[in-house]
């Protein structure tokens, strides 16, 4: 069932069709909570909050959109709550090599501890950059915060993740 | 001659990385690379940053092997009793509400007729947005919970 239909489905109240919603997008939502809240239990607990966000304000949702980039901004949202109330700093982030890598095992521990230490704004912009490929232009329009902006802060963050992969750890984060 | 101002290690890096991106920048190749071709810092930045960016380009999200659909499911079926308390409180408002408006009016005699009609539709309307949200989004209701449940 493609999104469409299953929203349409969802707005009559299938909550099966939801399901298939939740389980085509769920991977992509704990990835990205996880990123976010910095651990699994308040990345699970985000995600799913956000789905059932999502489910009650389906009725506002514009059929001509994609659902991932408009779930992704009550995602972020519900993320946030949850780090709020954990009141803890983001733990670390859980990202792995897409194919064999080419360096040394050294340099992939650096940029995995790299990442872990930069801060969570940080981190969602270069995640969802990298990770998820999204452009500029997506970034600028889902996060809400101008092209040239994505720009200096992609460009400010990567230089900071390079300060830190040659900077020794210092104490807590 | 060029009004332009000229060019900074931030702007030139800036726009290494964008290139890299893959988004258009607002430089053209030759500045850039007479720049970096002139400058050591950025000649040894841009190395640095061209090597991040081919890692971070490597990377995906781990999968966490979690289904999260039997608890969001739960959590639709376990919303009625907290809808319920909502309702209650609707209620409740919305009466004492329109009961002090009536009180109002047999105590002080409004004078503006318009007023006595407009008021109350008002409260209604503001009572039951505040208390239950957008009136557009879905709501599950028993029914078709249990609909669900028996397909």
């Amino acid at each position: 069932m493609q999104d469409a239909e299953a929203i349409r489905r969802c707005r009559q109240g299938d909550l099966e069709a939801f399901g298939q919603m939740v389980r085509r997008y769920q991977q992509r939502a704990l990835g990205h909570a996880r990123a976010l809240t910095g651990n699994d239990a308040d990345a699970a607990d985000a995600a799913q909050s956000a789905f059932l966000d999502a489910f009650v304000h389906l009725g506002g949702f514009e059929e001509t959109r994609e659902f991932y980039p408009w779930f992704y901004v009550l995602l972020r949202n519900r993320c946030y709550k949850q780090r709020a109330r954990s009141r803890d700093q983001a733990g670390p982030i859980e990202l792995v090599e897409k194919a064999a890598e080419t360096g040394s095992a050294e340099d992939r521990y650096d940029l995995r501890r790299a990442l872990d230490r930069l801060s969570v704004d940080d981190r969602e912009l270069i995640v969802l950059k990298h990770v998820d490929g999204w452009t500029y232009d997506e970034l600028a329009e889902r996060l809400d915060i101008p092209r040239g902006t994505v720009m200096s802060r992609l460009f400010h963050a990567r230089q900071r993740l390079k300060a830190l992969m040659a900077a020794p750890e210092r104490g807590h984060r | 001659m060029s009004a332009r101002s000229p060019l900074t290690c931030d702007d030139v890096q800036m726009a290494v990385l964008a290139r890299l991106d893959g988004e258009a920048v607002v430089l053209t190749p030759a500045d850039i690379d007479g720049h970096v071709a002139s400058c050591n810092e950025c000649r040894v930045a841009v190395a640095d940053l061209t090597t991040l960016h081919a890692k971070l380009d490597r990377m995906v999200h781990s999968q966490l092997d979690m289904d999260l659909w039997p608890v969001i499911r739960s959590g639709m079926t376990a919303t009625p009793p907290h809808l319920l308390r909502r309702e209650r409180g609707v209620i409740i408002a919305l009466t004492a509400g329109l009961g002090a408006w009536r009180l109002a009016q047999l105590l002080l005699d409004l004078p503006v007729p318009v007023v006595n009609s407009v008021v109350p539709l008002a409260l209604i309307i503001l009572v039951l947005w505040r208390f239950t949200g957008d009136p557009f989004a879905i709501r599950i209701t028993r029914l078709q919970l249990e609909r669900e449940g028996a397909s």
